[in-house]
């Protein structure tokens, strides 16, 4: 599973950008989701972590 | 209530689109899903006076941090380029305030804005799309309209839920960082600062923009994945005392897509505007003026299908030409000067410097740079016109 670590964050959308599934939204709350069945499913499959490797400050961690 | 068009974005390119629409006569819907536009910023907030003027926008006071005159361009080895223009051409601006003035503007067109409003999905019926699903709070509800507009920069996804493939690859993000520092000195606070290397930022460049009054917009944008753009950051910044003297009062983050434009910009009853349309110069990484031209020239041709109740992809197709034709041919050279510069080596760069170094290119000695455009390399010519 993905997390996001919020108090690294900065809602900059750059993980969206990349993800091959628009599984990752950047909500109104100035927060960011991961979308779980992504993860879940498609992620574990694929293994494609290309959020982790486009955020600018490791914020996109496994947990 | 029905909208001629449902624009998704408060950035500069929706902000923009919304503004001529209803200055226009159109009915607009302006959705930001933020709560405060122009926050949180991610941007070097660097654009060229020109160029706002050419897109009608005269930028307030409190929108301005400060006024530039050119570059330093600073090789691996230290060697200064200089190119400097005789009076100010360009602005550093406070994005916060000047994304608030676009959308104001945009309010006292005429267009409804609504902050805090965050579009989940398109509404669609046999097929068509007919309108946008809004959610404001925890209230959700759809919205009718002849056209969407998806003005809502990297995360976007209109052009996704449209069927437009606007994702861009990995290997074709650059990941910035960028700090406001303030308490720094700078040799020259009307210049622009940009310091090359495979050390200082592999593949691209830092970037030292002054806002005046001892602070400076610090920030690269690197596609390499070894280092995080932080460390890079933090390490260029230690190793100039100037700039380590001070304090980080701001930090912002952002992606940079380098990959040039996406091929299709319209469907039926969808246009995509900014960084949605990778409308951003993939070499500079700057896209606040493409943003808000390309804005202006939706809104022409969203008139002109609201005239003829014709919005399909054929009807829209005239954006997309005039885009293409207007910006197109700058963004395509941009990526190949940025293909040519990643080539460069560190000697490449340092040679080319040197040949340049004693030359001001304002106060231009042509002898002096036919000399030495006669041994550089055509790409990294492209590269300093594009600068200046
Ligand atoms: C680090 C960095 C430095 C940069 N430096 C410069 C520079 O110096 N000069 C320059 O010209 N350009 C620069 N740029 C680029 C510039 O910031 C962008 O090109 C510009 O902001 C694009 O404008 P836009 O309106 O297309 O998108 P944005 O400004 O990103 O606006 C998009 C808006 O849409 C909203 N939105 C997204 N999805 C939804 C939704 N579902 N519902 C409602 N609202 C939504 C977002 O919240 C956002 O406000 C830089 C970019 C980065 C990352
Ligand atoms: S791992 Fe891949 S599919 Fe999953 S959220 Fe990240 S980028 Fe998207
Ligand atoms: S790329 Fe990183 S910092 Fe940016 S929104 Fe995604 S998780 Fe947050």
């Amino acid at each position: 599973m993905l997390s996001v670590d919020k108090k690294k964050c900065f809602y900059c959308g750059t993980c969206v950008a990349v993800c091959p599934q628009a599984a990752i939204e950047l909500l109104d709350t100035c927060e960011v989701a991961i979308d779980e069945g992504c993860v879940e499913y498609v992620c574990r499959k694929w293994n494609c972590r290309l959020c982790v490797k486009s955020c600018p400050v490791r914020a996109i961690y496994e947990v | 209530m029905k909208y001629d068009a449902a624009v998704i974005g408060a950035g500069p390119a929706g902000s923009m689109t919304a503004r001529d629409l209803a200055r226009g006569g159109a009915s607009v819907l302006l959705v930001e899903k933020r709560p405060e536009i122009g926050m949180p910023v991610r941007c070097g907030e660097a654009t060229g006076i020109p160029g706002l003027a050419l897109v009608n926008v005269a930028p307030w006071k409190r929108a301005v941090a400060s006024e530039t005159k050119g570059s330093y361009l600073y090789s691996p080895d230290g060697t200064r380029v200089q190119l400097l223009a005789d009076s100010a051409n360009g602005y550093i601006l406070e994005r916060r305030m000047f994304d608030k003035q676009l959308a104001v503007e945009a309010a006292k067109a005429g267009a409804e804005v609504r902050v805090r409003t965050y579009a989940t999905g398109l509404v669609k019926e046999e097929g068509r799309i007919v309108g946008v699903k809004l959610k404001h709070f925890n209230d959700e509800f759809e919205v009718r309209c002849s056209v969407v507009v998806g003005a809502d920069g990297i995360e976007g996804k209109v052009g996704r839920w449209a069927g437009i493939d606007t994702r861009t690859s990995l290997s074709q993000m650059a990941s910035n960082l960028q700090y406001e520092m303030a308490g720094i000195e700078m040799d020259n606070p009307d210049v622009m600062e940009f310091y090359f290397g495979k050390n200082v930022c592999p593949g691209g460049y830092v970037w030292v923009f002054p806002k005046g009054d001892g602070c400076a917009n610090v920030g690269l944008g690197t596609r390499d994945r070894n280092q995080t753009p932080k460390e890079y950051l933090d390490r260029f910044i230690a190793e100039h005392e100037n700039l380590s003297k001070g304090s980080v009062v701001g930090v912002n983050a952002g992606g940079v897509p380098v990959a040039g434009p996406i091929d299709v910009s319209v469907k039926d009853n969808i246009v995509l505007v900014g960084d949605s349309a990778r409308q951003i110069d993939p070499l500079t990484g700057g896209g606040i003026y493409n943003a808000m031209h390309c804005g202006r020239l939706a809104a022409k041709t969203i008139l002109k299908c609201i005239e003829t109740g014709d919005f399909s992809a054929a009807a829209l197709m005239e954006y997309e030409t005039r885009w293409k034709a207007e910006i197109g041919q700058g963004l395509l050279r941009s990526l190949r000067v940025k293909e040519a510069l990643e080539r460069m080596t560190d000697d490449d760069l340092n040679h080319v410097a040197g040949l340049m170094k004693n030359m001001s290119l304002g106060g231009l000695d042509v002898k002096e740079l036919t000399t030495a455009m006669l041994e550089m390399p055509p790409e990294l010519l492209e590269f300093i016109q594009s600068l200046m």
